[in-house]
């Protein structure tokens, strides 16, 4: 239900963003802010996995 | 990282309404206008504020109307006037609202409001304020009347947030804010403010002397793309833009900006005298703050109490009992006719001088381009020289520049839906609720299998929405887990 917003009516200013796609933002916005905190787990996994195989690789054709 | 409203924590602030609230009739939200007495000179002020009333409420008798609207279930309150803070107990006012618990703000030009005078207020418990600009410095100056009252506004927006007030700007919309809407918004978002209210200019004393201040009601099909567009953009900037009651209705970005992502809202209709009180200075009382007070004066607090003029008068009840008889012209055949009721009184009753047909509505303008046609409105009556005065507007339908006039579908009046109403115990009513087209995206009453708007079959995408909405809300509990789990990792690190 909506409410009552005359002209002046200043108190509005605790309206808040709302719903999934509000909360998807603020959850995309966390991960983000993790990501440049702690630095990109997955990739840094996935580099770490590419470069074990081709150590690996190395290793084997010795 | 963008800063994101999305940061703000979730919760209810006590403004939102519920539909007990409208069973109860508790007034949530009173606007009070404490003085007439006003240091700007602005071209388009309804109240035509200047000096103030010759009988403004004592110190004593306003105390006193905050302790018994307090008694009334009164939430929130904001305080305006002319300008608050020319009344010399102001301060002592928004002590007595904070003692009884009621969210207060004030609305202001912001005219030599001092750094001092600020402090006070924020001493005695204020905890908003908002900023009037209607445009960029040259338009602003022009319309309120000072030259140096842009600048001075931008200056009380920062002194205010300084002292830690939630801060928003309220921008009043005529035809030449239309161009100047991107590049003011920049500026406030600068300024830091959160909140930024929109609300057109309303045919009412001074703007109807003015009236090149008035938009004309085809420009809706101009301005309500660009607000969607500064809506969504002011959303990723951390401004959130709160679109007044008469900037409406139902048009395709209704179940955007209404309920602020909360789709299950929308207009339901003015709420004058079923959530909400107006005051003037002299204890005048009304169902809305801007309603004209020859119409709509409910009694005043000198002679009768709050209490009795709430409950009983016929002036602060119509919007209780009124029903899509009362409408007329395009809004009586309207699809939305029972839930909308003509959008919002204050702006269509002043324009038109009777309440029950608006042609500052999106959906209604959408159509008639359809068809060829658009409405202008032309002054015909000068108003009156008193606070709140209405005058009169003739509207005239003609073609679109360039477009062939295409017949109008014939609609019965007698067709439209109309619900079956239950008032509750205490007489009150609870607004209707609407469901939404998910193919669309335009509201639709609750007992339609088919949408009128786009002929989708409303079972199919209502199903389809809610497995989107169940993937949703799986991802976000997923993304919560995750979250939490680093948290409580980071925090054991740091410890
Ligand atoms: S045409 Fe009138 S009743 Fe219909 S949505 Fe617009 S303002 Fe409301
Ligand atoms: S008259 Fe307009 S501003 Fe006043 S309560 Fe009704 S819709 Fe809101």
């Amino acid at each position: 239900m909506t409410t009552i917003r005359p002209l002046y009516m200043v108190t509005v200013t605790d309206a808040i963003c709302k719903g999934d796609l509000a909360e998807m933002k603020k959850l995309r916005a966390e991960c983000e802010k993790h990501i440049a905190d702690h630095g990109d787990i997955a990739s840094l996994l996935s580099t770490l996995q590419v470069e074990i195989a081709k150590a690996e690789h190395g290793a084997k054709r010795k | 990282m963008t800063a994101s409203l999305a940061d703000h924590t979730i919760h209810r602030p006590v403004r939102y309404t519920d539909v007990s609230d409208y069973e109860r009739m508790v007034p949530v939200h009173v606007v009070w206008e404490i003085t007439l007495a006003c240091n700007l000179k602005c071209l388009h002020c309804g109240s035509r504020a200047g000096g103030p009333r010759a009988d403004e409420l004592t110190t004593t008798e306003a105390l006193d109307l905050v302790d018994r609207l307090a008694g009334l279930g009164t939430r929130e309150i904001s305080l305006i006037g002319g300008e608050a803070y020319l009344r010399k107990d102001w301060v002592e006012i928004i002590r007595r609202c904070r003692s009884r618990g009621m969210r207060t703000a004030i609305q202001t030009g912001a005219r030599n409001l001092t750094e001092a005078k600020i402090a006070a207020a924020v001493e005695a418990g204020l905890q908003g304020i908002g900023v009037s600009i209607d445009g960029l410095a040259a338009l602003h100056d022009r319309v309120r009347g000072v030259p140096g009252s842009f600048d001075q506004a931008f200056a009380v927006l920062a002194a205010a947030k300084a002292h830690g007030l939630a801060v928003s700007v309220n921008t009043q919309i005529g035809p030449e804010t239309l161009s100047q809407l991107e590049p003011l918004m920049d500026r406030i978002i600068a300024a830091g403010a959160t909140h930024w209210q929109i609300q057109l200019t309303v045919a009412m004393g001074n703007a109807v002397d003015n009236d090149q201040l008035l938009l004309q009601p085809y420009q809706l099909l101009d301005l309500m793309p660009l607000l969607a567009r500064l809506y969504e953009d002011g959303r990723e900037r951390g401004l959130l833009m709160v679109v007044g009651n008469n900037i409406g209705y139902f048009g395709p970005y209704e179940h955007l900006w209404r309920g602020f992502g909360d789709e299950s809202e929308h207009w339901s209709g003015c709420a004058a005298g079923q959530t909400g009180i107006g005051i003037e200075a002299d204890g005048t009382i009304k169902g809305c703050p801007s309603l004209a007070t020859s119409l709509y004066a409910a009694g005043n607090v000198r002679t009768a109490t709050i209490e009795d003029i709430w409950r009983h008068s016929e002036a602060m009840r119509f919007g209780r009992l009124r029903d899509v008889d009362e409408l007329w012209g395009y809004c009586r055949t309207c699809y939305y006719a029972d839930v909308c009721r003509a959008g919002c009184t204050w702006t269509s009753e002043s324009l038109l001088g009777k309440r029950g047909n608006n042609p500052y509505c999106h959906h209604r303008v959408r159509d008639l381009a359809a068809h060829g046609r658009r409405e202008r409105i032309v002054k015909v009556k000068e108003a009156p020289a008193d606070s709140f005065a209405i005058g009169e507007f003739a509207l005239i339908e003609e073609a679109m520049p360039g477009c062939d006039l295409r017949p109008m579908p014939a609609r019965d009046p007698n067709a439209v839906h109309v619900r079956t109403v239950v008032r509750a115990a205490d007489g009150g009513l609870a607004p209707a609720t609407l469901d939404l087209c998910r193919d669309c995206e335009r509201y639709v009453w609750p007992h339609e299998t088919t949408c009128p708007h786009c002929g989708g079959d409303l079972a199919t995408t209502a199903a389809r929405h809610a497995a989107d909405v169940a993937r949703r809300q799986a991802l976000i509990a997923r993304a919560r887990a995750v979250l939490a789990r680093l948290g409580s990792e980071g925090a054991r690190h740091e410890a």
